[in-house]
């Protein structure tokens, strides 16, 4: 083979592969941004961060009018609707509110959002660090990219019903997560509790951009497995009270009050301290579904 | 701009490519190396066009240097590369090392001292080193000083000027010729310079940042580590710097092979090395050829005789200059005091004809030595490198392998499975295949090898379109 037909064939593999991956890319269209959204059901299988931020591109503002914001707590509840409201969960494992503000930003974009259920957890004010190029995440990456490819097997494995963990997740931004059972209760680290005023500012943009919208807000402090709350009662509550001074007026729904004990003493509804189980989530979400359409009557 | 970059791999590389192969039709003298120049000029200026006037500053300074060499001769020459050489060293320091020194002086004195805020211009360690070497060489009279245009397109040419290979001014300054002349490189090495250049981004983008995933993990969890989980973490930190480092040295050589100029190879499997001198004559084979030539030599000149002693204080010094100059830290300072001292043992072990170690023990110590060394490399201060190295050298849970099962548990199975794909791929490659240089100049264009390059060039592009890929670790010196 003479090297200039070595070329050829290196380069036309190259171009034919790449056509063959815009057309996978347009023909599953995992993210919703290339083919009409309305109706359609997407999972999140891996890379939460980034297929979020590409969701909120067009599917996540086409399909729903509401939005659950928090850390890994609640990323694994699948909530359908709250009060006859769609509701996408924008929750992310490990995620703060300098992140959930830039999924925010892309979503009310085109969206128009009249519910904001937004948690009043730690993890959100901890740190501000972006992770897995969130930030830097294009349309182009629906295009063509590795977590695109990944996507795309998934979809392919779903359809032909072949077992895979993150098969059942809900199209609503569920990320389920199976988590080791870690329930031995740690005293409180002060570090954990410290607030950022970075993340600070961006909760706060959060909750006026959904305000200005006309957005009802519903501030939610997550279940806590009761030995381990017994422990960190206190410093929770000092954050909680401190949050709600600084954030805009809101609802409270506290899943630390005594009309929860039974939520939060059942092991069986708890991963760790702070995660639920499926089982847990489902209760969760029932307590959210009833209490919800509550204070939004009040 | 970055090699592992869209803009340089659609943009700029094809487009430099194109121009000076129709520069050269056009049979304007000396077109193409204006060309060259001018896309050196905007490679190194992209996205930070303030660097640009330090980069042309010292061109123009160690240009106006180099012609007072050649007309001088004597004690006049001498004084002149004096002057170079400080000159030089003054301009480094400046930039790298002036707020490293004025942060220790209130260690010792109980006053404040107002540290100025230089920028540090892209690739100042690199040419400024590369123009040392044309000073001495312009002394040593191996070469005449050149033109500014010849000076200037050397120095800057695009695919060393930020991290090298460090080149010679003897080794590129004959290829103008050929660069300026109507034939270009012919479609084989083209063909090579494609094969060698998908391995190098591969290497950089796929393996460099699978393994540093790993180091990262390890690296911010100091404290849960266990002893086997700690020399995991520090392989895997130093098989992500060579990837890191010998795909981005690949990708310099191929970009410079489209043009049909060769430039030094820099890597040659140094993981595979027996002992530190083995690994120093294969790992930054430019950097340790100028350690040999413009360090080591002259301090063992110092002394009135070579013997195994001045030898090995030689070799400590300039160990520890080069560990230096990767950074204005202590722990790059005691990198190259650990590297030093390895060398100095090596020689001993030598010379006194002590008996050899088996071949795999051999490896196993010279890879601990490497793997401690970079364990500094990496640690943002001496606390946490001596942190790391307690869990390495500690004894105390040995076996454990929860924190890995928590990194794990952070992704899906799926992708765990894949990474670790990789991972294995990146050992194998690194400890049994042959390296990137001995296969660009076995290549022989075939179906097979098109295969694979084109994999390698879509995978690649693939994982740079996710966003994920991170700039090269050697940007930062």
């Amino acid at each position: 083979m003479t090297g200039r037909s070595w070329l050829s064939m290196t380069f036309g593999m190259v171009i034919v592969a790449s056509a063959l991956c815009l057309y996978l890319a347009w023909q599953f269209d995992p993210y919703g941004i290339w083919k009409e959204p309305k109706g359609r059901s997407l999972s999140i299988y891996f890379f939460e961060r980034k297929v979020k931020l590409l969701l909120n591109e067009r599917y996540v503002p086409t399909n729903f009018e509401g939005l659950i914001i928090g850390p890994s707590s609640s990323s694994n509840w699948s909530v359908p609707s709250l009060n006859g409201t769609r509701i996408f969960n924008e929750s992310l494992p490990g995620g703060n509110a300098a992140e959930e503000q830039l999924l925010l930003v892309q979503a009310l974009k085109k969206g128009h959002f009249r519910l904001g259920v937004l948690l009043l957890s730690p993890g959100m004010t901890r740190d501000h660090d972006l992770e897995d190029g969130i930030e830097k995440t294009t349309t182009s990456e629906a295009m063509a990219s590795i977590h695109l490819v990944f996507d795309e097997v998934a979809m392919v494995l779903q359809a032909h019903h072949i077992y895979f963990s993150k098969a059942e997740t809900a199209p609503d931004g569920q990320i389920i997560d199976y988590l080791s059972k870690r329930l031995d209760p740690q005293p409180a680290d002060p570090d954990d509790y410290r607030i950022d005023s970075v993340d600070l500012n961006k909760y706060r943009d959060m909750v006026n951009s959904l305000r200005d919208q006309g957005a009802f807000i519903v501030y939610v402090v997550p279940p806590y497995y009761e030995p381990c709350y017994r422990l960190v009662k206190q410093q929770n509550d000092a954050y909680v009270a401190e949050m709600q001074k600084e954030l805009p007026v809101g609802q409270l729904i506290d899943f630390g009050q005594p009309g929860f004990d039974a939520l939060r003493n059942d092991p069986n509804n708890f991963y760790d301290c702070v995660h639920t189980t499926p089982d847990g989530s489902a209760k969760v979400v029932a307590l959210l579904q009833k209490l919800v359409p509550q204070v939004m009557n009040r | 701009m970055s090699f592992n970059s869209f803009p340089y791999l659609l943009v700029f590389l094809p487009i430099v490519f194109c121009v000076i192969e129709l520069s050269r039709r056009l049979q304007v003298p000396r077109l193409p190396q204006a060309c060259l120049l001018l896309a050196s000029l905007i490679f190194y200026s992209y996205g930070r066009i303030s660097f640009l006037p330090y980069l042309l500053g010292s061109v123009l300074v160690n240009w106006i240097i180099s012609r007072w060499i050649g007309r001088s001769s004597g004690v006049m020459k001498r004084k002149a590369l004096q002057v170079g050489l400080c000159l030089n060293i003054a301009y480094l320091s400046v930039f790298k090392y002036v707020n490293f020194f004025l942060g220790i002086i209130p260690r010792f004195a109980h006053f404040k001292v107002l540290i100025p805020d230089f920028p540090f211009p892209l690739g100042i360690s690199f040419f400024t080193l590369t123009q040392i070497m044309y000073l001495v060489d312009c002394y040593e009279e191996l070469i005449h000083p050149n033109s500014l245009f010849d000076h200037a397109t050397f120095v800057t040419f695009f695919p060393y000027v930020v991290s090298g290979p460090m080149s010679r001014a003897k080794r590129i300054l004959h290829q103008f010729p050929g660069l300026n002349g109507s034939k270009g490189p012919s479609a084989e090495q083209l063909a090579r310079a494609t094969f060698l250049f998908s391995m190098g981004l591969a290497k950089k983008v796929i393996l460099a940042d699978v393994f540093s995933n790993v180091a990262d993990f390890g690296f911010s969890n100091i404290n849960r580590l266990s002893g086997t989980e700690s020399w995991t973490i520090a392989m895997s930190y130093t098989l992500q710097i060579y990837f890191d480092f010998s795909g981005y040295s690949d990708m310099a050589i191929a970009s410079a092979l489209f043009l049909g100029i060769e430039i030094p190879r820099n890597f040659d499997s140094p993981l595979r090395s027996t002992s530190m001198i083995e690994f120093w004559e294969r790992w930054h084979i430019t950097l340790s050829s100028f350690i040999t030539t413009y360090l080591y030599t002259p301090i063992l000149l110092c002394f009135d005789r070579a013997t195994l002693g001045t030898a090995a204080i030689a070799t400590l010094l300039a160990m520890t200059v080069a560990g230096l100059w990767h950074g204005p830290s202590w722990t790059f300072v005691v990198f190259g005091v650990i590297h030093g001292a390895g060398l100095v043992i090596n020689q001993y072990w030598r010379k006194k004809k002590l008996p050899r170690f088996p071949r795999l023990i051999s490896w196993c110590l010279t890879m601990a030595v490497i793997c401690t060394a970079f364990v500094f490399f990496r640690s943002p201060d001496i606390h946490t490198a001596i942190s790391l190295l307690g869990h390495m050298f500690g004894g105390t849970n040995v076996f454990g392998h929860s924190s890995f099962k928590i990194m794990n548990g952070e992704g899906h199975r799926l992708m765990v499975a894949i990474y670790l794909l990789a991972e294995i791929s990146g050992v194998l490659i690194v400890f049994f295949s042959r390296s990137s240089d001995q296969l660009q100049r076995g290549f022989t264009p075939n179906w097979k090898n098109a295969v694979a390059t084109a994999t390698l060039l879509l995978l690649s592009m693939l994982y740079l379109n996710s966003n994920v890929a991170r700039p090269f670790v050697y940007f930062a010196f």
